[in-house]
């Protein structure tokens, strides 16, 4: 999220070890140990894709970011249902916006090169408001002319093939999307600019016959956000449009279009909610650094998901609170 | 004390992971004649309809309707013991004067009294008010039945807020209006809050389903209405979604029985899950006061089972209303 100071101070006071509240998500805890883990039969249903999603790792250097995100990658890779890939929620490193050209190299070079020493899995990646590089230009001592600034270096840094794009798995299709828009009034905006709001469009036409999973880092829609700091303003329910995205309502009419959309998986709020409206169900899925590697963050535990897509459209979801302790 | 919080926390976990198992099972009811039966091999501590914001009025054919929505919940195979309202039982009394005021309470209880066998438990809706905008309603204020008397009266109801027990079950209905000079804001005083903090206290083991006009969590929120996200940030008024939600939900926390919270109000079907507690939104009996669906929900109520291990099933009906509109 957007204040990361703001929350750290919180944490101090609501950090209670309250929710590992978290596994509640459908108790899909009952996958037998297998070889392969796409193509497998659960309950009778064939899978498409077993993938873990970690959102909101922000690695860097310190805070024992590294040594957290190590003990994760390992947690995911030794369950017994090992899942075929790990898609990330974005927010991969600590914050771009406002690094300094070196800085945001020691944050991206770190991530790497856990990637390259703990992960065996195929990993895809979402780009978060903190993947951005520059756009706070005084603080990351930017021009804007730099030809890596904003979204480049990171598309680039992790060969991306486009800052969004379509994943194929069985019955399904992934759409990895990029939340985060520069705004006149302050650092950022949450929505899907107009280019890829018709890439969105096409995609949702050209692929009726399969399943349609949104993964984009900042809620398409969340309730839990409202109580996330004092979000009351005389008397009124008022929250930024960097907390969630603010072209809901074009989005949930062109879902309501499209049916064939069963799934839209964000990160941003290090919260765990999940909610159904519409026959879509919208799951916010808490972070891989809990409250930014200083312990968990109101009722949310460091976490993963895991996410089993079914072909028959079905899916099952489980917050998994991988042990991590800050000492 | 710290410790003790805690502890408290961890038992809503374990709690949580059970009544997320029963969700995945939602709209797979398998009707059986009696209805404290045993379903899925889990006892039945109790089957009731709830229904919200009838509205009723003589246009459209809503006294029609009403009554089919009644019909048709008392003809369900597996018929439900009893009817929960969560207010909006006219289409309006705030602005409405004396002779209005009587002439739809007459009409309502005239289609209960013909077409409900069931035992009806009431809530307070903003619209149960009578008289709040005084120069509409041309009141003073010194009625002796003025404001939520009325409607008190009307129903024959106790208390604007009471509990009652059924099985494992403790049912707490809440009133959420705290009138203002023409409207309302969504809100439990301090006197309810305190009588709900000793309704937690005392539920004795029992598993809690708390029922309020105002949705505690929604999302339907930021739809309902005009262009919430006009300012470029979402602002939702205070009378959408009860503003003091924080406060509740950390309420909640302390007791890992409080299972489901149930509203009205915004007349969408909404299912979120935070923090251990489903939060469920039940549409409208009247959709759009009698002009059709609201949005993308259809006219309906919904069929709620509470089992005595704490876990529930629910399901939204649409009973097939069309409205009639004139040309």
């Amino acid at each position: 999220m957007f204040d990361k100071n703001l929350k750290l101070t919180r944490r101090g006071v609501l950090g209670g070890s309250i929710a590992a509240a978290a596994g509640l998500i459908t108790g899909a805890n009952i996958f037998s140990s297998s070889a392969s883990a796409a193509s497998k039969k659960i309950n009778g249903k064939k899978r498409s894709i077993r993938f873990a999603h970690l959102t909101d790792i922000h690695i860097e250097p310190k805070r024992k970011a590294p040594e957290g995100f190590t003990a994760a990658l390992r947690h995911v890779q030794s369950q017994k249902d090992k899942p075929d890939m790990i898609i990330t929620g974005g927010d991969n490193v600590m914050d771009l916006l406002g690094a300094k050209d070196d800085w945001a190299k020691v944050q991206t070079d770190t991530f790497k090169e856990i990637i390259a020493k703990e992960c065996e899995l195929p990993i895809k990646y979402c780009i978060g408001n903190h993947d951005t590089w520059g756009w706070d230009k005084k603080n990351s001592n930017t021009t804007g002319d730099e030809p890596l600034w904003g979204k480049a270096r990171f598309v680039k840094e992790f060969g991306l093939e486009n800052r969004y794009y379509a994943i194929d798995a069985g019955k399904w299709r992934i759409l990895m999307l990029d939340s985060t828009h520069i705004d006149k009034k302050d650092v950022y905006t949450a929505k899907f600019d107009d280019e890829q709001y018709d890439w969105l469009v096409e995609q949702l036409k050209s692929n009726q016959g399969k399943y349609i999973c949104l993964i984009n880092h900042i809620p398409i829609m969340s309730a839990a956000v409202l109580l996330d700091g004092d979000n009351i303003k005389q008397g009124r329910w008022s929250l930024p449009d960097e907390w969630m995205h603010l072209d809901t309502r074009k989005l949930v009419d062109l879902f309501w279009q499209n049916k064939n959309v069963k799934l839209c998986i964000s990160g941003h709020l290090h919260l765990l909610e999940r909610l159904e409206y519409n026959n879509v169900t919208y799951i916010c899925d808490g972070a891989v650094c809990g409250g930014w590697w200083g312990g968990p963050f109101h009722e949310c535990q460091e976490g993963y998901g895991l996410f089993d897509l079914y072909d028959d459209g079905t899916f099952d979801h489980q917050y998994v609170d991988y042990g991590w302790e800050v000492k | 004390m710290f410790e003790e919080y805690k502890m408290i926390n961890r038992r809503a976990f374990l709690g949580s992971s059970i009544a997320a198992a029963g969700l995945a099972s939602i709209k797979n009811f398998s009707f059986s004649k009696n209805s404290q039966s045993i379903k899925n091999g889990k006892k039945r501590s109790l089957r009731f309809a709830h229904i919200t914001d009838i509205h009723i009025r003589q246009e459209h054919n809503a006294p029609e309707g009403f009554a089919l929505a009644l019909n048709h919940i008392q003809s369900q195979k597996d018929k439900p013991q009893m009817i929960i309202t969560t207010g909006d039982h006219l289409i309006d009394s705030i602005g409405e004067d004396d002779s209005t005021t009587e002439m739809l309470w007459t009409l309502f209880k005239d289609i209960m009294k013909k077409n409900c066998k069931l035992p009806v438990k009431y809530g307070i809706g903003n619209h149960d008010y009578w008289g709040v905008n005084k120069k509409k309603s041309k009141t003073t204020g010194n009625e002796p039945n003025w404001g939520v008397k009325r409607t008190l009266e009307e129903l024959e109801m106790e208390s604007r807020y009471y509990s009652f027990d059924q099985g494992s079950w403790r049912l707490i209905m809440l009133d959420s209006i705290v009138p203002t000079d023409t409207y309302c804001i969504g809100k439990i005083e301090d006197d309810q809050f305190k009588w709900l903090e000793e309704q937690i206290k005392t539920a004795d083991g029992r598993f809690m389903a708390i029922f309020s006009h105002i949705p505690i969590m929604s999302v339907g929120a930021y739809f309902y209405g005009g262009n919430n996200e006009k300012t470029g940030d979402w602002v939702v008024p205070g009378s959408r979604m009860i503003i003091n939600a924080r406060q509740l939900k950390d309420l909640f926390r302390q007791n890992a029985n409080v299972k489901l919270c149930v509203s009205g109000h915004i007349h969408l079907y909404e299912h979120i899950q935070y923090a251990g507690v489903n939060y469920i939104s039940g549409g409208a009996i009247s959709g759009r006061w009698w002009k059709g669906q609201h949005q993308e929900t259809q006219e309906g109520y919904c069929l709620f089972d509470l089992y005595d291990d704490g876990t529930f099933e629910h399901e939204y009906v649409d009973y097939g209303w069309q409205a009639n509109l004139p040309d």
